[in-house]
Order: C-alpha cells, then structure tokens, then sequence
C-alpha cells in the first residue's frame, strides 16, 4: 500500500514538472502587441504572431496577402536580440525578395500596396544576437486597409 | 493508525484521479501537436523554422463579400447538433465552422446571433483545452458589454487571435489546421450561397479564385502537421475542390516590388490578367458539397 503510494507521487510530480514546462513555454503569447501600430484607418489582421527568436535561428510565416489592400508590417523584439532582420519574399518559383530592412537601416515597419492576391513569406532573424543558449520573444504585427476600387 | 491508514487510502485514490487527468491532458496536447517545419540552410548554417498564419473566416468573408451580400440565417450552421459531432477532427473543423458563423452574423450586426454561437465556440473551446486562461476575462467582458456590437466584433476578434497564438505557441499546428480548414470552407459557403451574391460577376469569381492560395497553403498544413489517418481523410475529402481549383490557370508572372516616392512599396505581377475564362461553377458545387459533408 505505502509503495503504491509513494508511486503515484512520484508520478505525479513527474506528470507535473511536464504539465509547468507545457505552461512555461507559452511566455511570448501577446508580444506581437508591442509592435507599432498602423495608422488609425487600418484594420488589425489575424496574421500577426508571437514568435521565439534563438542565435542563427530565421523564422518564416507563410502568409496570403488579398489584392488591392495596403498592408501595414511591424516588427518587434526584446531589446537584448538587437536589431530584427526583416524580408517579404514572394512565395513564387524565383522565391523573389520583395522587401530586405537591412537595405534600410533595419526600419521596423513598412507599408506595402499589393496590387494582386499572392502567397507571401514574412521571414524575420535577429542577425546580431549571439547568445548560445538563450531566447527571447519577438513579434509580426500586421494590419490592412481595402483599397477603393 | 486506522485513521492514518484510512487517509492514505484517500491521498490514493485522489492522487490516481489526478494522475490520470495529467495523462489526459498532456496525452492530448502532444497527440495534436506537431513541431514546426524545421531546416538547415546549408550556406549560413542557420535554422529555418517554417509555418502558416491563415486570414480568419471574417478576413476571408469580408474580402470575398464586400458588403455586397444579404444576411441568410438559413445557411448558418444549426447549434442544436453540436453533440453530433463526435470526433475530434469533427469538433476541430466545426469549432472553424462556427467561429465563421459568429463573424457572419457579427458582420450584419446580429448580436444575439453571434452571442449564441460564442457560447458555443467557448463550450467547445474548453472541452478541447484549446483555450489560454485570459478566456475567461474574455466572457466577462461579453457579457457587461452584451449590447455594444462593437464589443462583440472586438471579442471575436480577441477570441480568433487568443485561440490561433495559443495553438502556435503550444505547436499544435495540426489543430490550427483543422480549424482553419473549417473556417475557410464555411466562409467561401456562406458568401457564395448567401442572397445577392455577385456570383456571375467577373470580380466577385476572381476574388472566390484568390483563395486558391490559401487552399495551397492549406494543403500544405494537412501534409505537414495531421496524423496519417487524419490526414488521409482530410486528403480525400478536398481532392475535388483541388481539382476544381486547378481548372484555372496559376501561374502569374514573378512579383515584382517598386518603391514609391512617399515610402509605400506597391508589389504585384505585371501584365497580371484579371479576367477569367472559366466560371466558378464547379468550385461553388464542390464547396457545397465539402460543407454538406461536414455539417449536418
């Protein structure tokens, strides 16, 4: 009886140390949040996404961006990740790069007219943090405004 | 002694109890779960983590309609046979499904509509334990402002977004990819059939058309992220809409990007057609008939 006991406890503490490492990973939910805003006329889209940025690690998002539409882009990122490392790619044959923030000083947002509906790949890096081990949160804001016929 | 004895029995009995909804919940969660799609870029020996963010069912509505379409109850998913779906992969796709009906009915500013089927989504949410705690706040907060359909377009909104980041950061993909899959059918559904709908007009079929890219992706999500037998399922029920989108020629010319004086970078496809040959005939009958299968 008593060693069954001291298995289900054991167990439990097991099952628990997975259930808080589950709950602790969910630290960046929301940061996209402290991306600039677009101005006010724009409408927040649900493309936007927190994201974990690591030393050599590139996230990419594939997303569609609806023609005729202006889309609002911001980029965001914990202070010690430095700057955040921005590309539009067009996900085509020739994977064309659109847009590179590195051509223009790391800008951390830009607005872009999209004349035709395509599928896009939002690519984002911290190219200056070199922290082995460490990680920290980064985020994609995205808003749009339907263009007048 | 008894009594000390009898007390362990009860610790047992509650730690087994205990036990047993660790197993659970955490058995779930990883089922569901698939790691993003990682590779190495050879050249600069850095990392490329790869996935999807989909427009929600009111993004996709809203881009297709314009406005132009009337509000026709009759289409929207009946609540009364909620308990009919069983499955998991059903209760995904019909969390989708009715996600799109409560922006639906938000966009005609149908209050009590909408309320009704949050109510739903949010039962369904928490049965699932697909939900983050800032939920419940989320409720609350409708019920206080239960009249303001502002409010309520802001909470689906804060719903859809609360949901999606909670799948994404948790890695489970391969539900984000069922619950979009029913959204995005439900959507296309109810601004093709919903009254007035430009059907025949050249605009209208080109923007159902343009969703051909979220169908790619979404294809793309099921290969990825779904257990093989989901997989296979979810295959074989969208083969046909596949192929009814194929009846269209893709490939533009490459995007091209051109900075403009006050800053705004305008992308597109030069010598982009925007005229199409074919109606959306088969693509409204295929659509139809996913939707029929899926909601009964």
């Amino acid at each position: 009886m008593k060693e069954k006991f001291l298995i289900h406890i054991i167990l439990t503490l097991i099952l628990g140390t997975f259930a808080i490492q589950e709950s602790y990973s969910q630290s960046c939910r929301g940061y996209e949040r402290r991306c600039e805003s677009a101005p006010r006329y724009f409408q927040s889209s649900s493309l936007s996404r927190a994201v974990t940025l690591r030393k050599a690690r590139k996230i990419i998002i594939n997303q569609t961006f609806f023609g005729n539409r202006e889309y609002f882009v911001s980029v965001c990122g914990h202070n010690r990740l430095g700057k955040i490392h921005f590309r539009l790619i067009a996900d085509d044959e020739d994977q064309t790069v659109l847009y590179d923030n590195a051509a223009d000083d790391f800008k951390e947002s830009q607005l872009f007219v999209i004349l035709n509906t395509m599928a896009v790949k939002v690519e984002i890096s911290a190219p200056h943090y070199f922290d082995d081990r460490g990680s920290e949160c980064a985020g994609v804001r995205i808003f749009y405004n339907q263009q007048k016929d | 002694m008894i009594k000390f004895i009898r007390n362990i029995k009860i610790l047992h009995k509650g730690y087994t109890r205990f036990n047993l909804f660790l197993i659970i919940v955490l058995f779930t969660t990883y089922a569901f779960s698939n790691p993003p799609v990682t590779t190495k870029n050879q050249e600069n020996l850095e990392l490329e983590v790869e996935f999807y963010a989909i427009p929600s069912p009111d993004e996709i509505l809203e881009y297709i309609h314009r406005n132009e379409i009337e509000y026709t109850p009759s289409l929207m998913a009946d609540l009364a046979k909620r308990d009919q779906y069983v499955t998991y992969k059903e209760r995904l796709v019909m969390y989708g499904v009715y996600m799109a009906n409560m922006a639906y009915a938000a966009s005609f500013d149908q209050t009590n509509t909408a309320l009704s089927y949050f109510n739903v989504i949010e039962e369904t949410g928490r049965n699932m334990n697909i939900f983050p705690p800032e939920i419940e706040q989320l409720g609350e907060r409708l019920m206080q402002n239960i009249n303001n359909m502002d409010s309520v377009n802001y909470i689906y909104d804060e719903l859809y977004l609360l949901t999606i980041s909670n799948l994404h950061e948790t890695d489970r993909f391969g539900e984000y990819a069922l619950i979009t899959a029913g959204g995005f059918i439900e959507s296309i559904y109810l601004a093709l059939n919903s009254r007035g709908s430009k059907i025949k007009e050249n605009e209208f079929m080109m923007r159902v058309w343009d969703q051909k890219m979220i169908l790619n992706q979404l294809n793309q999500m099921f290969e990825r992220y779904l257990s093989p037998s989901v997989k296979n399922q979810i295959t074989l029920e969208f083969v046909e809409l596949n192929e009814a989108y194929n009846q269209f020629a893709g490939a533009d010319n490459p995007a091209t990007s051109e900075r403009e004086e006050n800053g705004r970078i305008v992308i597109g496809t030069s010598n982009a057609d925007r005229t199409i040959s074919n109606p959306i005939d088969r693509i409204h009958k295929e659509v139809n008939k996913l939707r029929l299968k899926w909601v009964q």
